[in-house]
């Protein structure tokens, strides 16, 4: 049964997909393609590339893609119930019982020591972000082959950047316009 | 105990209603991964809304990335349910994968159709430079918020994760954020029992 099996192979990828960012590729390669043959290796990393370009976790969109091609968009749906149910389940426990005994030295100390480092670990993903739009390139590595200068997203950000500080702009709504604005931006010098 | 969670705001379908829409702007806007959700979730409920405090955000976060599965939704989650319970964080996380989920599937039917339209691969590059601002700008906002607290042990756990993160990023595509989190947890508690046990000598000798 296609659905059973959808369910259940992104049930194991949700519970082991841990550290967000891109830990769930691995677990997804080794399920999808390894295991099952869902997807072959070609397939699996036109995903990843695609899963870069629209919003949303990997993980969501892999099982969305996985589960659509077995089983339709019912599949779909199953796949990305089945990575979602132990993920909530796990991160909901956890959340309560730390609620539970937050009052306890060692969890506040705990606690203590992780938000400093939590802000860290998020400000070195952002940097990525931002060096991956500018340069086309994130790591050591890609930089030696995919290095191009993207001024205009250099400028489009900073000017964004500016009127986030500066305005007190709905930043959702400010994507959006950056977007617009920018894509005109890029559409007009392509025929220069 | 679900009073507490909601604290003193009345909730209502109305609200949850509110955490479905914000769930599904975010998570339609966010391209590149969970950490811009993260950010744009905090710039919606702590700066804009007010609804969730600084710090219960932070501890939003690290729980969501110590946790199985994906960051976004782990935080969409635990955002709706410390506004409104399990009611608000079953409409967030809904709302969260319902754009992903609409966008694979229009591309998986579609996806030749779409590749002609030049103009919308380059309306969603240029809107990768409104997310790197709005995540800088909230870098800036945690900096700025653990360097004015004056607690030389935050600051020096913020600086070094930063900059292991970032480097074994950089140089060997690696994340360590599961070791950071437990290093910087185990850290925090010794340190915590450290001082008590300090504060507690000094205790002792005001006494005598």
């Amino acid at each position: 049964m296609i659905y059973l099996e959808l369910f259940f192979a992104y049930l194991q990828i949700g519970l082991f997909s841990i550290g967000g960012g891109h830990a769930s590729i691995p677990v997804a390669q080794s399920v999808v393609v390894d295991a099952m043959g869902w997807l072959n290796l070609k397939e699996f990393t036109d995903m990843i590339t695609i899963s870069e370009m629209t919003p949303g976790p990997f993980s969501v969109n892999s099982a969305t893609y996985v589960g659509l091609k077995m089983a339709g968009i019912l599949g779909g749906i199953i796949s990305t119930l089945g990575f979602l149910l132990p993920s909530v389940a796990v991160c909901l426990s956890i959340y309560l019982l730390i609620r539970k005994f937050k009052n306890a030295r060692m969890v506040d100390g705990f606690m203590q020591g992780i938000r400093p480092a939590v802000s860290g670990v998020i400000s070195s993903a952002g940097l990525t972000i931002l060096i991956f739009a500018v340069f086309g390139a994130n790591t050591f590595s890609a930089f030696k082959t995919a290095f191009s200068f993207d001024w205009i997203n250099l400028i489009l950000g900073v000017g964004t950047f500016v009127l986030i500080r500066k305005t007190k702009v709905n930043p959702i709504l400010m994507i959006l316009l950056t977007g617009i604005v920018g894509g005109a931006i890029y559409y007009l010098l392509s025929f220069v | 105990m679900e009073k507490e969670n909601v604290g003193n705001r009345k909730v209502n379908f109305k609200t949850v209603l509110r955490l479905f829409c914000f769930a599904f702007y975010i998570s339609a806007v966010s391209f590149g991964g969970g950490f811009v959700s993260i950010s744009l979730t905090r710039e919606t409920f702590v700066k804009k809304l007010k609804w969730v405090t600084d710090k219960d955000m932070t501890d939003i976060n690290s729980l969501a990335q110590a946790s199985p599965g994906a960051i976004a939704i782990n935080t969409t989650m635990l955002t709706g349910y410390k506004i409104a319970g399990i009611l608000g964080a079953i409409f967030s996380v809904i709302g969260s994968i319902i754009p992903p989920m609409l966008v694979i599937t229009a591309l998986y039917y579609f996806y030749d159709a779409i590749k002609e339209f030049v103009f919308i691969a380059m309306v969603m590059r240029a809107m990768q430079a409104g997310v790197w601002a709005v995540v800088l700008s909230l870098i800036v906002d945690s900096w700025r918020a653990v360097i004015k607290s004056k607690d030389a042990f935050a600051i020096v756990l913020l600086a070094v994760s930063f900059l292991v993160n970032a480097l074994c990023l950089f140089f060997f595509s690696l994340s360590v954020v599961i070791y950071t989190i437990i290093l910087s947890g185990a850290l925090g508690a010794t340190y915590s029992l450290i001082k008590k046990e300090v504060k507690d000598k000094e205790g002792s000798n005001d006494i005598s």
